[in-house]
């Protein structure tokens, strides 16, 4: 960032870029260029920038649909339509609000739609909650910790749709809890009470076993 | 954000530990499938729209556009107003005149004809100013044709005025040679001759006897056709010499 902002100021012609373009065709060196720069140089034709931008929250945002649908495919169609319309909106990007706020507000609102258009939206897990790898070094810790991983998901989806959302936005984007709330179109209260919920009873859920034993 | 997690309470420790435990189950990822199809998607969306030549066509359009207006308002700006070309009274004397008149005459042709085609269906009484006004029309196309100008509608207007007060001059001249013997014949010819008595001569009816020929040289008297009486009265002295007459 401090390499960035030294960086002399560019212009076209005689008029100084914003600052947002500036970052975006700046030379990078050590530092990676912001999401909204690389929006912008891909709304100028920049592939290359959509890719690494697409490369840096892809995975975030499809477990964030995944664990919010309980359905592959439904989350994997959201996945597409999501892109789809970050791509269509390139013309019109402003870098008014972080990236990842825009990202996270289509994705939430297309979940939404997803609900609406799909009224009986059951929590039908069709996917597999335990998904590690086997290294093979079955040790009691190892077990320990794939128990626990398979209880936190299955009491992910038995909370409310609203305090998942709130903490899939917390744990996969790393939001703040205004940032939460304005992608939830909520206030910063009523998103920290559901987050304190959401935390409550996954917290619960983990030390089950423990409190039997 | 650490610091924003504590002040979530009681439940900062317990975030911690779940944020743990969640970050174990981070490993899913989204399919190399899906990752293809959306960065294909992307790249079309990316290419350009439109031709190299094709991009040249819309500020072309605007300098087009630009150019035409300004020379029409150019155009506009630099034409002369009708008193700057010369268009004196001079010009609208020679023009507009002759215009005029051959309107006029054409439709005054149109009324004469009218004129006598209707002369027949019309009464003896109210088909003496028709002839008159006939042959008003006549000396004012023969003032037409002898190009005399008139500058506008009042000089128009006057001229025709006096025609009409020379109208009572030439009324029995008019009347006497030309119109009343079409007149008389077209009436025979449509069969409503035995309405229309001539006022110069009395016709084979009224001269049938003595007393019918008296009456009609009255008649004649009383229309002021003085000659046509003192006439037909000679005749009448010819034809009955025996006929005493008063």
């Amino acid at each position: 960032m401090t390499m960035v902002a030294n960086a002399r100021t560019l212009t076209i012609g005689a008029v100084p870029l914003s600052r947002a373009a500036q970052l975006a065709y700046a030379p990078t060196m050590d530092t990676a260029p912001e999401d909204s720069a690389l929006m912008l140089r891909y709304r100028d034709g920049d592939v290359a920038a959509f890719e690494a931008l697409y490369r840096r929250h892809n995975d975030a945002l499809y477990r964030y649909l995944l664990r919010l649908c309980h359905n592959r495919d439904a989350a994997e169609d959201i996945f597409q339509e999501v892109w789809g319309k970050i791509i269509k909106a390139r013309d019109k990007y402003r870098p008014t609000a972080k990236f990842t706020t825009f990202l996270y507000r289509v994705a939430h609102n297309c979940f939404i739609d997803h609900i609406r258009r799909n009224k009986r939206h059951t929590h039908t897990a069709d996917i597999e909650p335990d998904h590690q790898p086997d290294t093979g070094d079955c040790t009691e810790m190892q077990v320990e910790r794939s128990l626990a991983r398979r209880r936190l998901l299955d009491a992910l989806q038995q909370i409310p749709d609203e305090q998942r959302d709130v903490f899939l936005l917390r744990e996969e984007a790393g939001f703040s809890l205004d940032d939460i709330a304005s992608i939830t179109g909520t206030n910063r209260e009523t998103a920290k009470s559901r987050l304190r919920y959401a935390v409550n009873k996954l917290r619960a859920a983990i030390d089950e076993p423990a409190g039997k034993s | 954000m650490t610091d924003e997690r504590n002040r979530i309470d009681p439940g900062a420790k317990a975030e911690a530990i779940v944020t743990e435990a969640y970050r174990d189950t981070t490993d899913e990822r989204a399919p190399d499938a899906l990752n293809r199809a959306i960065l294909d998607q992307a790249a079309r969306a990316a290419r350009p729209r439109y031709s190299r030549i094709r991009l040249w066509t819309r500020p072309m359009a605007w300098a087009a556009t630009v150019m035409l207006s300004v020379a029409i308002v150019m155009q506009l700006t630099q034409t002369p107003v009708p008193d700057e070309i010369g268009f004196d009274e001079s010009t609208y004397e020679i023009v507009a005149p002759t215009g005029l008149s051959e309107a006029r005459q054409r439709e005054r042709q149109s009324k004469a004809s009218a004129v006598e085609q209707g002369v027949v269906e019309q009464e003896p009484a109210a088909r003496a100013p028709a002839s008159p006004s006939a042959s008003a029309d006549k000396v004012r196309l023969e003032t037409d044709n002898n190009a005399y100008e008139f500058k506008d509608e009042d000089m128009l207007k006057r001229a025709d005025d006096m025609a009409r007060m020379r109208e009572g001059d030439i009324e029995e001249a008019v009347v006497a040679d030309d119109l009343s013997q079409t007149f008389a014949a077209d009436a025979e010819s449509v069969g409503v001759a035995s309405t229309y008595s001539a006022p110069e001569r009395c016709d084979e009816t009224a001269t049938a006897t003595p007393e019918t020929w008296l009456q009609c040289i009255t008649a004649l008297e009383e229309a002021g056709l003085t000659d046509a009486a003192d006439a037909e009265r000679k005749l009448l002295a010819a034809a009955f010499p025996d006929f005493h007459t008063p």
